[in-house]
């Protein structure tokens, strides 16, 4: 007990002892160093994701897909680089998941004639978008109005074809998913435009490539996509 | 391909064409003020008049002059509408779509035409300031005053009686009805109001900000002053659109020169703005046509007192504008229960170095809600106690100019002639100005050096652990390098290894109203 008074006591004395007891102290020079890293500064980085969907048809009836179901989610991380008041450039990452939802009409040829309950083929793809930035109005250190036009490339690294089927005479559901397939091609690439206010982003992206091989003669599923994009920043 | 050529067309032709066809804001700038007339009797209240000339300032500055109406008609003829216009800045405030803007630049008598961000803009209080505790707590209503010395005020009659005082705000609800400002009403006190923003009289609705903000200028409960202007005179004007926090600076603009025409004495303006429009480095008090604003409102002769902003602990940091004006009192907070910085209070200085804040007070206080009294904090309080101050100040020295009775201000403050960038030269003291005869303070430490060492003593006698020890680093080029609050615990306050240092540079210390200085050889 005696011993812990003694500690007590020491302690005590140290703290009386200590000369200065700063309670505030702000150090001018280094908060004055001017920022490179902003929203409208030299750089500029921000994860996002996004939500779109498909905004057209397929090139045929025999790879008809039902539009308001075919979608994609998009979450990915973008950089800025500001050149000048009106123009940056930049770079996009992300992971985008892209499903088609088949129609099931009597055309479909796309991967097959079946007729399912439901069927769609769902893309798991790691993308690469570079885009220029064209910025508009006088603003200050926020991203502001722009519109980006770019291109972008995919990689494919998994694609699945989902069945789903009811059978009437037990009430069986009967899912079925394959992958390892062969019929589409793994990378892909196309352009994209983008229109945005802050962190609120309207974005299209048109595939150039084909994203079935040629010799499968698969008629193209949806070229264009539309859909908002939410900058994940102040 | 055709169709991929057809789709990035018509994207980039619908996105290029919005832009030309869509609606902006702009100020359109003219070059002259040929052939109009002014009449300086018509145009200014009495009080205005009455200001101008006591401070010796000319009837026919030709900033008050009217806009050439030729030049107005013909904007006004190819603009899809007006917003507003000023005199001082001898502009248009328009809405028009691309193509107008082109004819527009075209027209000889027009200089430039600017752009109006049409973003909503931050004012200078905290998001997340406390709406909900309600709070009767005497004892801050009490200090948020009498830390400025305001009971010495009280003592002599002074509650700035004939100083008229303009409110920007985003609203003042209950103003017309809360028993806080009973006594004002009693007496016809609320000269004018105006809605800039719906363009109409009524104000008393829309944001409780302005109504929190008025009380702590000269609201009144139970006899309790939350501010010291209770005899004031006062123009209130709704500046600020949708909710609070955001503001326009259109209106600003107007609000300004409605208030310099309707005889204001000062503007207490508490928003600010930031991030939305300009960066850091543009806080130079040049940039921005609100501080160029407020810097001429104070050429006329208002004393304008503005909120430095609530950005102290985010990444802005900084004040804002108009705050960064030179000629505009900036104030900053500080805690009521510390008495240094309250942390979400920005810090100076400007960007190209000037002191700021120049005073400061509580940025956590008691005000007049629509229905109770209650706590909230925010510079945007801070900068009205100060108001509130000020207008007794002026009131006891009605021979002051606006920019004496800025210095004065300064001069009064507890840390003055000491400084930093969080508290300016601290809070004003009314013993300054009722206490004419300014004694000589005494040392209340001694300091020396050895070893390459500052030790600095607090005088037995003037050892008081409820006062803070304050000291600064300034460099030969005068600005601030770093600068400390201590709590005094012991005789032996501060031990500084000058090593750090460079030769020249000076230590200021400050401990309870006595500044020394001692320079590093």
């Amino acid at each position: 007990m005696k011993s812990i008074l003694t500690l007590l006591f020491a302690i005590a004395l140290l703290q009386i002892s200590s000369a200065q007891d700063v309670l505030f102290n702000e150090t001018v020079n280094s908060d004055s160093v001017i920022e490179k890293n902003g929203p409208n500064l030299k750089h500029y980085k921000h994860p996002y994701i996004g939500f779109g969907f498909a905004a057209t048809q397929s090139e045929n009836k025999s790879s008809n897909v039902d539009l308001g179901l075919s979608s994609n989610f998009i979450f990915g991380y973008r950089t800025k680089l500001k050149i000048s008041n009106f123009y940056a450039i930049g770079y996009d990452i992300s992971y985008n998941l892209s499903w088609y939802r088949l129609s099931q009409t009597n055309d479909k040829r796309t991967p097959d004639s079946l007729q399912n309950d439901k069927e769609r083929l769902t893309f798991h793809n790691f993308e690469l978008g570079l885009y220029n930035r064209f910025n508009f109005g006088k603003r200050g250190n926020i991203i502001g109005k722009f519109i980006d036009l770019g291109a972008y490339a995919d990689w494919t690294f998994l694609c699945s074809h989902f069945t789903k089927n009811k059978n009437d005479a037990n009430d069986n559901i009967y899912k079925t998913k394959v992958t390892h397939l062969k019929y589409y091609e793994a990378f892909n690439y196309g352009v994209l435009t983008r229109i945005g206010i802050n962190r609120w982003v309207v974005y299209a992206n048109y595939r150039l490539s084909d994203l079935f091989k040629s010799s499968y003669n698969y008629a193209e599923l949806p070229r264009l996509t539309i859909g908002v994009q939410i900058g994940l920043h102040k | 391909m055709k169709s991929i050529k057809f789709t990035l067309f018509l994207l980039l032709s619908i996105t290029l064409s919005s832009n030309l066809f869509s609606q902006n804001n702009y100020w359109v700038f003219f070059r002259d003020k040929k052939d109009v007339t002014f009449n300086p009797y018509e145009y200014f209240d009495s009080k205005a008049i009455d200001r101008r000339i006591s401070l010796g300032i000319s009837l026919y500055d030709s900033t008050d002059f009217p806009l050439n109406n030729n030049y107005k008609k013909s904007i006004s003829s190819l603009c899809d509408s007006v917003l507003n216009e000023s005199r001082w800045f001898n502009a248009m405030a328009i809405k028009a779509n691309g193509f107008q803007i082109e004819t527009i630049k075209t027209l000889p008598f027009v200089s430039e035409v600017q752009l109006i961000c049409s973003y909503l803009i931050y004012s200078s209080y905290n998001n997340d300031f406390d709406t909900t505790a309600i709070s009767t707590d005497s004892s801050l209503i009490k200090r948020q005053t009498e830390t400025m010395g305001g009971s010495l005020f009280i003592k002599n009659g002074i509650d700035g009686k004939g100083i008229r005082i303009a409110i920007f705000d985003g609203g003042f609800p209950t103003v017309d009805k809360n028993p806080v400002f009973e006594h004002i009403r009693k007496d016809n006190r609320i000269i004018k109001t105006w809605d800039f923003t719906k363009n109409k009289e009524f104000v008393y609705s829309y944001n409780v900000h302005g109504t929190m903000v008025m009380s702590c200028i000269g609201g009144m409960i139970n006899g309790v002053k939350l501010g010291l202007a209770t005899g004031a005179e006062f123009l209130l004007a709704r500046t600020e659109v949708n909710t609070e926090p955001y503001s326009e600076e259109v209106n600003w603009l107007a609000a300004v020169e409605w208030a310099d025409k309707n005889g204001a004495d000062i503007i207490n303006s508490s928003l600010g703005y930031t991030y939305h429009r300009y960066f850091n480095n543009q806080m130079d008090g040049k940039t921005s046509l609100v501080s160029r604003a407020g810097n001429l409102a104070a050429r006329k002769g208002i004393l304008v007192v503005n909120a430095a902003g609530n950005d102290g602990d985010n990444k802005w940091k900084y004040i804002g504008t108009p705050a960064d004006a030179d000629s505009v009192l900036s104030i900053g907070g500080i805690d009521p229960y510390t008495n240094y910085h309250i942390s979400f209070s920005s810090f100076g200085p400007t960007s190209d170095k000037r002191m700021k804040p120049n005073v400061c007070a509580f940025g956590s206080v008691i005000v007049a809600k629509k229905e109770s009294i209650g706590s909230s904090q925010g510079t945007s309080f801070s900068s009205p106690l100060v108001a509130g101050f000020a207008a007794c100040a002026w009131q006891m020295n009605r021979t002051y100019t606006n920019m004496q009775l800025f210095s004065e201000l300064e001069k009064s403050a507890n840390l003055y002639p000491y400084f930093d960038y969080a508290h300016g030269y601290g809070v004003p003291q009314a013993n300054y100005f009722t206490n004419k005869t300014n004694t000589t303070k005494e040392p209340t430490f001694t300091f020396k050096t050895e070893d390459n060492e500052l030790t600095v003593n607090i005088e037995p006698s003037s050892l008081d652990s409820n006062k803070l020890f304050y000291y600064n680093i300034e460099g030969t080029n005068g600005l601030l390098k770093e600068y400390y609050v201590l709590s005094v615990n012991q005789k032996e306050v501060l031990k500084l290894d000058l090593s750090k240092y460079n030769k020249g540079d000076i230590i200021n210390l400050h401990y309870n109203y006595y500044t020394s200085t001692y320079k590093i050889k």
